[in-house]
């Protein structure tokens, strides 16, 4: 397997990039209309249930039949095969994980510090701004954190639709019956997982509010 | 000045309609600290929330300054009051500064006037300013940051404040400390303040006039000496509770009752100061030096029993161990009394001996006000 790999880094490498560049394209888009999304039903509570709920039952439909479901449909764009059903289908599943952290960052915030931000005179938008998104953030960014990893896993299985990716080396030694290369493909997806998920833990430090970490509370 | 007019709030709670606030009228004068006072769901709080819009109401008016406060972009209106809660609510991702900063910040203060209105208002509340600015609200203690929630609601200089139970949280010790600095403070500010409570205790202390409300509705409005000795109903005086004479001490300085007092210079000859005891028929006499500062006092039976006729009196004056100050009150007088176990203290001011109260005259203070008391029981 080694060996495979020494071989062949080059296109380790390129298919390592687009199956970055796909989940982050998607993610970023999913993120775009999960998070206003979110803060969006933290106000209006009665929306709340209908809209988790939905990107729940959206998260139970398997990868495969998603893409089996979309392939007629935008065949008609003539786009049934290749990134774009991935893209979609990696922006569905990523909502349940964005809008749910998003909506209970919000709910989590000391009431007691709503209402006096309130009562000071701060506007809905100067809340969101001032005080209720830096105390979510933390957060939210756990949200995507999930997002991302479950979408690593996607889209390797994504190579059945023709997307790239590092799917393509476990398809291809499916194929040829070469064990090393299914092997390397699928280390491969687990370390670029395993990377991803350390560095957003460290984003998650960083935006956590320096108020709120560890080691300053009195007492 | 605040005026509420025949003010109702109603709200649904599981079907059922519930009256928070009852058809109810309530003046507040500006530069007076009216405490809201009431048992737990009485609608204190709403109506506390009613003044800057927290609450919607349901019919009624609400006027500040003669301005009905319907009339007014809400948010516009909550940056000219002043507000504290309990639980204080600091931003916990704001420093200490940001926090106090932030209402002059969105009304568009410069950078400078804000650092200086932080600087002032932190001195204002006792707290180092240079220490406590870059802190965050968790490394404070709950006085320490409750201060700052006073300090954030004043930041504007707001005419009005609303302070809703904004000491309950803190320890016994902590509490007074802060009620008096508050106290003092609200001397210098002369702001026009509403104050929820549950407390008669901290109500009788901190209100120039009191409200007491039950059921939505004031039940009686008056000055905590009022509310004290005249109470208007049973409610008030269940709420008031017993031993209502033994709390107007708290309420009254010893400068009410406290009278004048004969004394004489130090130097003065034993002789002298014989015939003043038997002129008098006195069996102690205050010494104080020139300018009027009480030294001690002398004791006729020990000129009497130690008796040497070229001596002057220095050598017989034995020390007060105590002094009252004007400010202290008949609880705290009476205390010192029955601690020391002295009868009679002397009252100074800066330095020098205005008066003296007496055991005898909190006695007469007591029973004229337990007849009062007495005589209501009766009646009622």
């Amino acid at each position: 397997m080694i060996e495979f790999l020494i071989n062949n880094w080059h296109q380790a490498l390129v298919l390592a990039g687009e199956h970055l560049f796909i989940v982050l394209v998607a993610t970023s888009l999913a993120a775009a209309i999960g998070i206003p999304l979110g803060i969006l039903i933290s106000t209006k509570e009665d929306w709340a249930p209908v809209v988790i709920n939905v990107a729940n039952i959206i998260m139970t439909i398997p990868s495969i039949a998603l893409f089996g479901i979309m392939l007629p449909l935008l065949s008609i764009f003539n786009a049934g095969l290749g990134t774009v059903p991935v893209v979609i289908a990696l922006i569905l599943y990523s909502q349940l994980p964005i809008i749910r952290n998003t909506y209970t960052a919000i709910q989590n915030i000391d009431p007691a510090v709503v209402d006096s931000a309130k009562g000071i005179g701060l506007s809905t938008w100067r809340r969101l701004i001032e005080v209720e998104l830096p105390l979510a953030l933390p957060v939210i960014i756990a949200g995507l954190r999930i997002a991302i990893v479950m979408n690593i896993g996607i889209v390797t299985i994504a190579v059945y639709v023709g997307a790239g990716g590092l799917g393509k080396f476990i398809q291809r030694g499916i194929d040829q019956v070469y064990e090393e290369q299914i092997m390397a493909g699928a280390l491969l997806v687990a370390l670029l997982a395993i990377v991803v998920e350390a560095l957003l833990y460290g984003v998650e430090y960083l935006v956590t509010p320096a108020g709120l970490k560890e080691g300053q509370q009195h007492d | 000045m605040i005026e509420y007019q025949n003010v109702v709030k109603e709200y649904q709670d599981n079907g059922a309609l519930i009256k928070a606030v009852d058809d109810l009228s309530l003046q507040v004068e500006s530069g007076e600290l009216v405490v809201l006072l009431g048992p737990s769901g009485c609608g204190k709080t709403t109506l506390l929330r009613l003044t800057n819009r927290l609450e919607d109401l349901t019919a009624g008016q609400i006027l500040i300054n003669g301005q009905n406060i319907l009339e007014q972009d809400e948010v516009k209106l909550r940056q000219k009051i002043g507000y504290v809660i309990q639980e204080i609510g600091l931003f916990p991702n704001k420093t200490i500064a940001e926090n106090i900063g932030m209402v002059p910040k969105i009304i568009g203060w410069s950078a400078e006037r804000i650092e200086k209105r932080v600087q002032e208002l932190l001195e204002m509340m006792n707290l180092d300013a240079d220490l406590f600015k870059d802190r965050y609200p968790a490394q404070l203690s709950g006085g320490q940051r409750q201060r700052v929630g006073v300090a954030r609601a004043l930041a504007a200089d707001p005419e009005l404040l609303l302070m809703d139970e904004p000491f309950g949280a803190i320890d016994p010790i902590n509490r007074k400390e802060i009620q008096d600095q508050f106290l003092h403070l609200q001397d210098k500010l002369q702001k026009t303040i509403i104050f929820v409570s549950h407390d008669i205790q901290e109500a009788l202390k901190m209100g120039d006039k009191i409200a007491l409300i039950n059921n939505g509705q004031v039940v009686q409005f008056g000055t905590p000496e009022e509310i004290l000795l005249e109470p208007a109903n049973d409610f008030v005086q269940d709420f008031v509770g017993t031993e209502r004479a033994m709390k107007a001490l708290d309420l009254v300085q010893v400068t009410e009752i406290m009278h004048e007092v004969e004394y004489k210079y130090k130097g003065l000859a034993v002789q002298d100061a014989l015939t003043w005891f038997r002129k008098k028929n006195n069996e102690y006499l205050l010494i104080c030096n020139r300018d009027q500062k009480p030294l001690g006092y002398v004791s006729h039976q020990d000129l009497v029993d130690d008796y040497a006729a070229e001596a002057v009196i220095d050598d017989y004056i034995r020390d007060l161990y105590t002094v009252l100050h004007p400010q202290d009150t008949l609880k705290e007088a009476l205390n010192v009394m029955v601690t020391n176990e002295v009868t009679t203290l002397c009252v100074v001011e800066e330095g020098a001996l205005v008066g003296v109260v007496k055991f005898a005259d909190l006695q007469d203070y007591l029973s004229k006000n337990y007849r009062r008391e007495h005589q209501e029981l009766k009646k009622a």
